[in-house]
């Protein structure tokens, strides 16, 4: 069987060899630059804006850039009307391989890019990492509106722009856009890729890792809080105790004249 | 300005946190209720998972409880005794109410029925201590709770063996009477996964016939410890206690609570009773509103409240 995008993959190869070939003076950092490929969440950490560069070969009309977090397992709870009138939880619904994040920033409109079964073997949309469980194929939307309005999933259609205009020596286009990395994003190992596009048919062309990782006192805390449960529950305590204490004795101390 | 908060996983603004836990500490100065109530769903509005959201405020009512309850010991408006006998029924409540749960799951359709049975409890106490406490405070009758009671009822707690005398809220009873009561509230407050304070300020003011600002006193002391249990096994058993959420929320809570405790002072019994009761009728119609309106998203993360 013929993979989808596996015509224009010669293509852009022969195009990469090409540019590098005729490379500049200056250091090549290759089609795809992720700033910053580091990020460290501390105390006042609240999210990051990363930076996406890319070099789109000569021949190619279109870019789309992914970013994935770990797929899990999720298990949600439904909502559904009891006795027609009353809204509760229903049941549980679990679904398998959900992405934690998954942010795709493109060129264009996604279906101008590629035909939707190019689109599900590189699994570009929504619809293509996540599959409702049997039975019950509404819940997907549901989804979706869960993870987005987290600002976990995201996508940007257009959000990659040309950056100059020009095109370069090697008639290669610089495109540049950024993923807005919510601070709930769970800490770990990211893996972006960019995929190329040429008469609706793509390809992956480069691919950059971004680590998020807990530091200082948040990590010491998660640390402390995970490993040593017992202890951290009646510090947490001690602590409330001793807050409230002393704040009723100061404020007692305040208006000692008035009773 | 944001702060991240580590067993969240998530960033929040620090004066969001501190404002929320200004009010809901105000609240529970004011009615001795932990605010839990109030507290978890705005936590989880603000994006906090509801595991941490539930854990969290326990650890910061332990706070505003801390701060009130000492702000009545002074005042004298603390039943220890009571408040003690209320505690060990509701350990013993909440241990049988988190069985309960279980079994009525397996029979299916338990949430629902709880939770109506839940909204229709809080709209008759709320309704009842309302007209009750309009009636006093129009002058018709003595602002006590002179409520003329089934006699049934008075027979059975006449009849309960152990009578005691609870100095502090001026009344002889059986030990039986906090006990079970307190055992009911445990039972309940387990089923509703809430700490149960807006049910044991009514029990303790109809059913005990407490005086009212003992009745505030009392509960904060039984909310501490409540409270510091579950907090210490949440971080044991979950680990979902957040504690810079906490010191956050606890800023502003027991600030909250001592002003609370103030304005309590200055009201009437009667006058705290009907705020109190507008604040059970309001929690009634948020939950009405819950189960009427239909949800953004039907789908909802596992855990909390």
């Amino acid at each position: 069987m013929k993979l989808p995008g596996t015509s224009s993959t010669v293509v852009v190869i022969l195009a990469l060899i090409a540019a590098a070939a005729v490379a500049p003076a200056i250091a090549y950092a290759g089609p795809l630059t992720i700033v910053p490929e580091r990020v460290a969440v501390g105390l006042f950490y609240d999210g990051i804006d990363l930076d996406i560069r890319l070099e789109l070969p000569a021949g190619c009309d279109a870019a789309a850039v992914r970013l994935t977090g770990r797929a899990e397992r999720l298990e949600l709870k439904k909502k559904g009307k009891i006795g027609g009138v009353l809204w509760m939880s229903v049941g549980e619904v679990t679904f398998e391989d959900v992405p934690s994040v998954y942010l795709l920033a493109t060129s264009g409109p996604l279906e101008e890019l590629a035909p939707p079964e190019v689109l599900a073997h590189w699994k570009l949309g929504y619809h293509t990492v996540i599959s409702a469980p049997p039975g019950d194929s509404t819940l997907l939307a549901e989804l979706v509106k869960l993870k987005e309005n987290d600002h976990l999933f995201a996508i940007a259609e257009g959000g990659l722009r040309p950056s100059g205009g020009a095109r370069d020596d090697r008639g290669s286009r610089v495109l540049t856009g950024s993923f807005q990395l919510p601070a709930r994003a769970p800490a770990g190992e990211y893996l972006v890729e960019l995929f190329a596009f040429q008469d609706r048919q793509g390809v992956p062309l480069a691919s950059a890792r971004v680590t998020v990782e807990q530091v200082g006192i948040v990590r010491t805390l998660n640390d402390l809080a995970v490993h040593h449960g017992l202890l951290y529950g009646i510090a947490a305590v001690i602590s409330a105790v001793a807050v409230g204490l002393l704040t009723g004795l100061i404020f007692s101390g305040k208006s000692g004249g008035v009773h | 300005m944001h702060v991240f908060l580590p067993i969240a996983g998530n960033s929040i603004n620090i004066f969001v946190l501190v404002g929320l836990g200004g009010l809901v500490g105000f609240l529970s100065g004011l009615f001795g209720v932990g605010g839990g109530f109030l507290m978890t769903p705005l936590l989880m509005m603000l994006g906090i998972p509801a595991t941490v959201a539930a854990a969290s405020d326990s650890n910061q009512i332990v706070a505003a409880s801390a701060s009130g309850c000492f702000a009545h010991f002074r005042e004298r408006t603390v039943d220890i005794r009571m408040g003690i006998f209320m505690l060990i029924g509701g350990v013993a409540g909440g241990t049988l109410g988190v069985q309960v749960i279980k079994i009525l799951r397996r029979l299916g359709e338990a949430d629902f029925v709880i939770t109506v049975v839940y909204v229709l409890m809080l709209g008759g106490v709320g309704s009842y201590m309302f007209f009750e406490s309009l009636t006093a405070l129009r002058g018709r009758r003595p602002s006590t709770a002179s409520v003329s009671r089934p006699s049934i009822y008075r027979r059975i707690v006449e009849s309960l063996p152990i009578k005691m005398t609870f100095s502090r809220s001026k009344v002889t009873i059986s030990v039986f009477m906090p006990l079970l009561l307190g055992l009911l509230v445990g039972v309940l407050a387990a089923i509703m996964g809430v700490g149960g304070g807006f049910i044991m300020v009514p029990v303790m003011i109809y059913l005990l016939r407490m005086p009212m600002h003992v009745v505030v006193g009392t509960s904060l002391f039984q909310i501490l410890f409540t409270c510091a249990n579950v907090t210490i096994l949440q971080s044991y058993i979950n680990h979902t206690v957040d504690f810079v959420l906490v010191l956050l929320l606890l800023i502003g809570s027991v600030i909250g609570a001592q002003i609370g405790v103030r304005l309590g002072r200055r009201l009437k019994a009667d006058q705290l009773k009907i705020l109190m009761a507008v604040l059970v009728l309001g929690v009634m119609l948020k939950m009405l509103l819950g189960l009427l309106i239909t949800p953004a998203i039907l789908l909802a993360y596992k855990g909390g409240h």
